[in-house]
């Protein structure tokens, strides 16, 4: 059927009101706004955490800096931090050796040197008695 | 209505010099969208759920002929409300509230055509590239106007839509589009002819 200009016009205008597909709108009123609300009430509760906890973290900050440059300039803090190398071993520590340096050091101090390398330390049982056996440097 | 003193000094200054003195400025009366507006603006969720069953529909329908999908136009929709909740303590009642609440809906579309815009296009075959019109009964004119209406410039569109869809005279969307009003219907004659001579060629 061939249509008049006035069918086109009539089709056309239909279209573009889409009535029909109006109807299939899933969106329900109530629970948008409540969204929208719970969104703006997050959002509310981020602007208040950022704006008091900021503040707080710089005045922090500034407080740390300030106080560690005042405590640097104190003559007497300055002796401390002189002090301080002195009561540090100079020596490295027996903290810093692993277990194995300890032993090995533990025994060539000992005086029953001889003794222990004829010990079969695949026995754990004759490796405790040797080392019983040890005088303490 | 201006309001006169009636200052027994002011009522014998009257009698001699026509003096008057407003006291309040005359004001429109406020419609029932603007009223909705305030409510929504102080935090009313009953008003703005009000607002929302009120605009959804046309708004929907606006995004609906302007980007050819049902997901994404419901999605554009619940955007656009996000907007106003937050733009409504803004609102100046020097416009109409639909003509701000459509130029909302305009500039959230042509963000979301620019996004398009710069997104790779995925490598579909051409049978595939029909606009999806959701699960309603899609007559082939429905087909051709949709496609016809996709490659129209975006003003057109607008145009035609505010004038077809939303009912608006070319003054209004003139005042909306910041355009003049012979510029408005040249696009809108322009838009039909273009769907009209689609629709042709397929009969």
């Amino acid at each position: 059927m061939k249509k008049t200009p006035n069918l086109y016009d009539q089709e056309i205008d239909s279209f573009l009101k889409c009535e029909k597909e109006i109807d299939s709108l899933r969106i329900d009123d109530e629970q948008l706004a409540g969204q929208i609300h719970l969104g703006k009430n997050t959002a509310k509760l981020k602007t208040k955490f950022l704006r008091f906890f900021v503040p707080m973290a710089a005045c922090f900050a500034v407080l740390y800096f300030s106080f560690s440059d005042s405590f640097e300039r104190n003559p007497e803090a300055k002796q401390i931090l002189a002090f301080e190398p002195l009561i540090q071993p100079s020596s490295p520590s027996s903290q810093d050796l692993g277990g194995l340096d300890v032993f090995e050091n533990w025994v060539f101090m000992s005086e029953d040197l001889p003794h222990i390398t004829a010990v079969n330390y695949d026995s754990s049982y004759e490796l405790l008695l040797t080392l019983e056996s040890l005088t303490l440097p | 209505m201006s309001r006169v003193l009636t200052h027994p000094i002011m009522s014998t200054l009257q009698k001699s010099i026509p003096l008057y003195i407003n006291i309040e400025q005359e004001t429109p009366p406020l419609d029932k969208d603007h009223q909705m507006l305030i409510q929504v603006a102080k935090g009313d969720e009953h008003a703005l759920a009000e607002f929302i069953g009120v605009w959804k529909k046309p708004i929907f329908a606006f995004f609906l002929r302007s980007i050819f999908n049902n997901a994404d136009a419901e999605d554009l929709t619940q955007t656009f409300f996000y907007r106003i909740f937050r733009a409504a303590g803004s609102y100046q009642p020097r416009a109409k509230v639909s003509t701000w609440l459509f130029t909302i809906a305009r500039n959230l579309l042509i963000d979301e055509l620019k996004k398009r815009s710069r997104k790779p296009k995925e490598t579909v075959l051409p049978e595939w590239d029909i606009p999806d019109l959701g699960n309603s009964n899609i007559s082939e004119w429905n087909e051709i106007l949709a496609i016809e209406l996709k490659k129209l410039p975006e003003n057109h569109r607008t145009a035609l839509l505010l004038r077809v869809q939303q009912e608006w005279s070319y003054r209004e969307i003139a005042e909306m589009m910041n355009v003049s009003e012979a510029n408005v219907k040249t696009w809108i004659y322009r838009a039909r002819v273009s769907l009209k001579e689609a629709m042709k060629l397929q009969s």
